[in-house]
């Protein structure tokens, strides 16, 4: 029995079948069918499917290129967290307490309205150069400011996970002879991120879910494509309607892949 | 003087209803309407909520340092209620939202500069129009690429605007499609993507303009040419009684110079606060 599966409560979807039947996700399945039909028999609400859908491919690409970026620094930050160096150690916690004490809409305006400016113009200082802060997409600053966000939390979720393998799996591989960093890289990190798996895929969630405040910002996302055709149509109720079973059906999708994949991942017995 | 007003007006609609002889088809203000002395429907002291987004300057906006709305849309549904004998209260809604709030009959009406358009106009009743506004283009103050109107719409130019406006929908078709615009959740933000140099022009109609080119203004400026004049209106929902008195009220008001002295007051040279000036 080992406590590392819960360092945070999973809000992801569960696809259990222990439980008994589904039927949560029969209803889920019939709703999100049912809107299926709706788009396809109704103009107003194939009109709405129409014009949302274009910001798919960018809330998808947010979504993934924000995760992978997130995942990279999220891991240096939570290694940084448990380094032995004082300055180092310090430096990461700073950082992590910040962001996870601002709501991700407070911390996309600071990076994409303030803080990219500001970095673009100390870039010039420095380099004497004349990069402009505009050739920088508001796409981009969203994202990174994504990356940014998650990338606190992912980082207490790889500590927990870390420090979660047992001490014992670490002594083992001393008794075979490997250094510190070869025991981090293939018994610590591998067993961890198992580990952690689910605590990472609620954070992919979530990270999905967040993309729609870049919308704010004018990325044209899922969101924004909502936004401006509500706007302009008037179709409130049909845009909305579609716009969350969008993210319904992502968030499905999604929860079904990690499942899978935590299968995979899982050592038979535990 | 109000209560005066009621008893005359009770008395007036009395004696009217008597030569009448109960021949009133004069269903213009609906229910609860009633002639007062000045000519102006009497709507009894009710509650009317109006939705406002406190972030469009000079209509309505939060200045810093206070916790309370003003602006136009303040100043003149406050005269509008008091010659119809109403209550305002106003309500924060956000952009174009509203809209729809109004229309589903959550709000009673909404104040925003709204332009009057034949799709809106599906959805929701307008009032007479209040005031026409000129859309126009502001860009950099130094930026000297774009000396007319058509050196932004043929060049490559990014223009900013604000979601579900006239001026976007303006903006789409002056640019062939929205890949050059960028929709923001408000006009602020529009303005301070331009003054940072993300987009190269924003779209509004003059009068909001000019709340931001105030004496202030050192980091933009208009480009002259109107592209599309707009009237606006307050919106109310389909078949709403508020709509009538209220068009009396607009005459009214414009007769008796209010409008001119409020449009003195938010658009003239003097009005001089800025988007720095304002929360929201």
């Amino acid at each position: 029995m080992s406590a590392s599966t819960d360092i945070e409560p999973t809000n992801k979807t569960n696809f259990d079948l222990k439980d008994g039947f589904p039927y949560w996700l029969v209803v889920m399945l019939g709703i999100i069918g049912w809107m299926v039909v709706q788009i396809i028999i109704t103009d107003e609400y194939r009109e709405a499917f129409n014009e949302i859908r274009p910001g798919l491919k960018l809330t998808l690409i947010t979504t993934a290129g924000a995760f992978l970026a997130s995942m990279v620094l999220g891991l240096g930050l939570g290694l940084a967290r448990l380094s032995r160096n004082r300055l180092v150690e310090t430096l990461a916690r700073v950082y992590i307490e910040f962001v996870r004490g601002m709501p991700m809409l407070v911390w996309l305006f600071v990076i994409a309205l303030v803080l990219t400016v500001d970095v673009v113009d100390f870039f010039n200082w420095i380099f004497h150069s004349g990069v402009k802060a505009r050739s920088i997409s508001f796409a981009w600053r969203g994202s990174i400011a994504l990356s940014l966000f998650y990338a606190a939390f992912l980082a207490e979720v790889f500590r927990a996970g870390i420090q979660s393998v047992a001490s014992g799996q670490k002594e083992a591989g001393r008794a075979l002879g490997l250094n510190q960093r070869q025991i981090m890289a293939h018994i610590t990190i591998p067993q961890a991120f198992r580990n952690t798996l689910p605590a990472i895929g609620n954070d992919l969630i979530a990270l999905m879910k967040d993309t729609s405040l870049i919308s704010i910002i004018a990325a044209a996302e899922l969101t924004y494509r909502a936004r401006i055709y509500s706007g302009s149509s008037f179709r409130f109720r049909e845009a909305f309607f579609v716009l969350a079973v969008f993210y319904v059906a992502l968030t499905l999708l999604l929860s079904l892949l990690l499942q899978l994949w935590e299968k995979r991942l899982k050592v038979p017995g535990r | 003087m109000r209560k005066l007003n009621k008893v005359l007006a009770a008395a007036l609609s009395v004696a009217l209803i008597a030569s009448a002889c109960g021949g009133d088809d004069d269903d213009s203000g609906g229910s609860g309407s009633e002639a007062s002395t000045d000519g102006l429907p009497d709507l009894g002291g009710r509650k009317v909520t109006v939705g406002v987004e406190n972030a469009y300057l000079p209509f309505n906006y939060v200045a810093v340092g206070e916790s309370e709305g003003q602006g136009w849309d303040y100043d003149a549904w406050r005269e509008i209620c008091r010659l119809l004998n109403c209550e305002p209260e106003f309500v924060a809604a956000g952009w174009p939202d509203v809209i729809d709030q109004v229309a589903q009959g959550e709000l009673d009406t909404a104040a925003d500069g709204i332009s009057i358009t034949d799709e809106r106009k599906e959805i929701v009743d307008f009032s007479d129009a209040y005031m026409t506004v000129q859309q126009k283009f502001i860009v950099g103050l130094n930026d000297d690429s774009y000396a007319s109107a058509d050196d932004i719409i043929n060049g490559d130019a990014i223009v900013a605007t604000q979601v579900g406006t006239t001026n976007f929908e303006l903006a789409s078709e002056l640019l062939g499609g929205d890949e050059r615009i960028r929709a923001f959740d408000q006009f602020g933000l529009a303005i301070q993507a331009l003054i940072a140099g993300d987009v190269d022009a924003v779209i509004i109609d003059d009068a909001a303009g000019l709340g931001y080119i105030g004496e202030n203004a050192d980091s933009v400026k208009t480009i002259d040419d109107g592209l599309q004049s707009d009237p606006l209106g307050f919106i109310f929902e389909l078949g709403s009684d508020l709509r009538e008195p209220t068009n009396a009220a607009i005459a009214e008001m414009r007769s008796s110079g209010f409008l001119d002295q409020i449009g003195g007051k938010y658009f003239g040279t003097e009005f001089t606060i800025t988007y720095d000036d304002i929360e929201g």
